[in-house]
């Protein structure tokens, strides 16, 4: 009898499906769980303040990019007593920032030899500054030929302007 | 209850669920953060195309500049009609001297006495505004287009204005004053279309010394350049003399621009010029605001001209009685700065009978 209980029990074991208790397969659930919560809670709100931070730089950026505004006003060619040459550019800030004159091109050369030097900060006319400044430049130019020049600032705002003597 | 307490279903979806929650929560705090960015650069690049619309309907015409000023102690005046939309101010004027190649620059007058201008505000629609302009001399009434001025706005927009315009030709006694479309007009005086034929004196009528049974002239014309930059002769340049025969208005022969002679009426001498002068070299230039003798005599471009009746002899003058011309007509061809342009100036012969 008891032979057959044991055999009972035995086959009763082979076949139980529960061999796992309640308590252990649940905290197997419950630690896997959290397992990949500790790895993927990290990662998603690290990617997604990255993200946050990403966009909202971009979006400042571009703000302030389209709140720049710059003009060419006018241009001059100029020769010394010495017979140097140069290039007057009167460059306005018209925007609503201050912006930083970060190249002048002249035919689509960068200019080095510029005064005064750049980067240059030029105001906004906001706060009552004096928004126009003389970029006084050393080029060899000739007469009755058109000159391109272009002002850009470092967030890549242009003024482009076409002048001869 | 006791049931629900004990039961371990649901313990997984429970958990993803906070999960899940979880991650909508933060994803949608990161989406409205980023609506936030997003929404104020929209707002703030609304708000600067609004700018540039505004910018764009800058519109002012400068129409004049009058000087003395009609305001006690200012120079000049800048007369600005706004034809735009929107209020327009001034904050610089440039004027640029052309002759001298020196810029004056005006910003608003901060203090009475100084150097600067006052009144820069046109309002939409004004007509006529005067912007008092206060400088160390005024302007002087040169050349034509003597003073490039360079008004700009507040906005970053530049209006331009020539000073001094070139005065009006007035029309001569009896007649009308010729219009002129170029840079080139002809100065008529006692010695304008002249000929030199090298036996006879060139202070007599072209078409006076037609009669004394010259074939080769060469016509003398005095030519003012009334542009700002300078102008040279093209070979192609000619002089076209057109007559009535039969009741029908024919076209002599032409002739083309020649060197211009050693010496010119009425200093004309054979030591100078003695049977002829060489071929047009398109190298006589003519200055702005100056006049210059040119010579009508080549029989085709570029060739040599002859006096009287030796070397090449032109047909056609001869025959063409003097009181049968009805129009002569200069053909100008010329490179003014960088730019071609062809100029016709017509004018109808009257012969002395």
């Amino acid at each position: 009898m008891i032979i057959e209980v044991n055999k009972g029990l035995k086959v009763t074991s082979l076949k139980n499906k529960k061999a796992i208790s309640t308590v252990v397969s649940t905290l197997i659930i419950i630690g896997t769980v959290f397992a990949l919560f500790a790895i993927i809670y990290p990662w998603f709100t690290s990617s997604l303040t990255f993200s946050q931070s990403s966009a909202g730089l971009w979006y400042l950026s571009q703000e302030e990019a389209s709140k720049e505004r710059i003009v060419i006003e006018m241009v001059v060619f100029e020769v010394d007593a010495a017979g140097n040459k140069y290039v007057n550019i009167f460059v306005r800030n018209v925007g609503e920032i201050d912006v930083k004159i970060s190249a002048i091109y002249i035919n689509g050369s960068a200019q080095t030899s510029v005064d005064p030097s750049l980067p240059y900060r030029l105001y906004a006319s906001a706060n009552g500054a004096v928004n126009v400044q003389n970029f006084k430049i050393a080029y060899l130019w000739n007469e009755n030929e058109i000159y391109m020049i272009k002002v850009v600032t470092s967030r890549g705002t242009e003024a482009i302007y076409e002048a001869k003597r | 209850m006791r049931k629900h307490v004990y039961s371990k279903k649901g313990v997984g979806t429970a958990l993803g669920a906070v999960f899940f929650i979880g991650i909508v929560l933060l994803s949608l705090t990161a989406l409205i953060t980023i609506s936030g960015y997003q929404m104020k650069y929209f707002q703030t690049r609304d708000k600067m195309i609004e700018w540039d619309i505004k910018r764009m309907s800058e519109s002012i015409a400068i129409v004049n500049l009058t000087q003395p000023s009609k305001k006690p102690g200012y120079t000049f005046d800048l007369i600005v009609n706004n034809t735009g939309g929107v209020l327009v101010k001034i904050v610089r004027i440039y004027i640029y001297d052309n002759k001298y190649n020196n810029l004056s620059i005006f910003d608003k007058q901060k203090a009475s006495g100084e150097d600067g201008f006052i009144n820069g505000e046109v309002m939409p629609g004004e007509g006529n505004h005067a912007i008092n302009v206060k400088a160390q001399n005024p302007l002087a009434d040169d050349s034509p287009y003597r003073y490039r001025i360079i008004a700009c706005t507040e906005r970053g927009r530049q209006f331009s204005f020539s000073y001094p315009k070139p005065k009006p030709l007035l029309g001569g006694a009896g007649g009308v004053g010729p219009a002129h479309i170029g840079y080139l007009v002809m100065t008529f005086n006692q010695m304008s279309l002249l000929y030199t034929d090298f036996t006879h004196p060139i202070i007599t009528s072209a078409w006076e010394n037609l009669e004394h049974d010259a074939d080769n002239v060469v016509w003398h014309l005095n030519i003012t350049n009334i542009g700002t930059r300078d102008i040279t002769l093209l070979k192609e340049s000619r002089l076209i003399v057109s007559y009535i025969t039969s009741g029908e208005i024919k076209v002599s022969n032409v002739w083309y621009i020649s060197k211009p002679p050693q010496s010119v009426p009425p200093g004309w001498n054979k030591g100078d010029n003695p049977s002829g002068v060489p071929g047009y070299t398109e190298d006589q230039t003519i200055e702005p605001n100056h006049w210059e003798w040119v010579a009508f005599g080549a029989d085709s471009p570029g060739d040599s001209s002859v006096y009287g009746k030796k070397g090449n002899k032109i047909p056609g003058l001869k025959e063409v009685s003097a009181n049968d011309v009805v129009w002569i007509i200069l053909e100008f061809h010329y490179k003014y700065g960088d730019e071609y342009y062809s100029q016709v100036i017509p004018f109808a012969a009257i012969t002395l009978k």
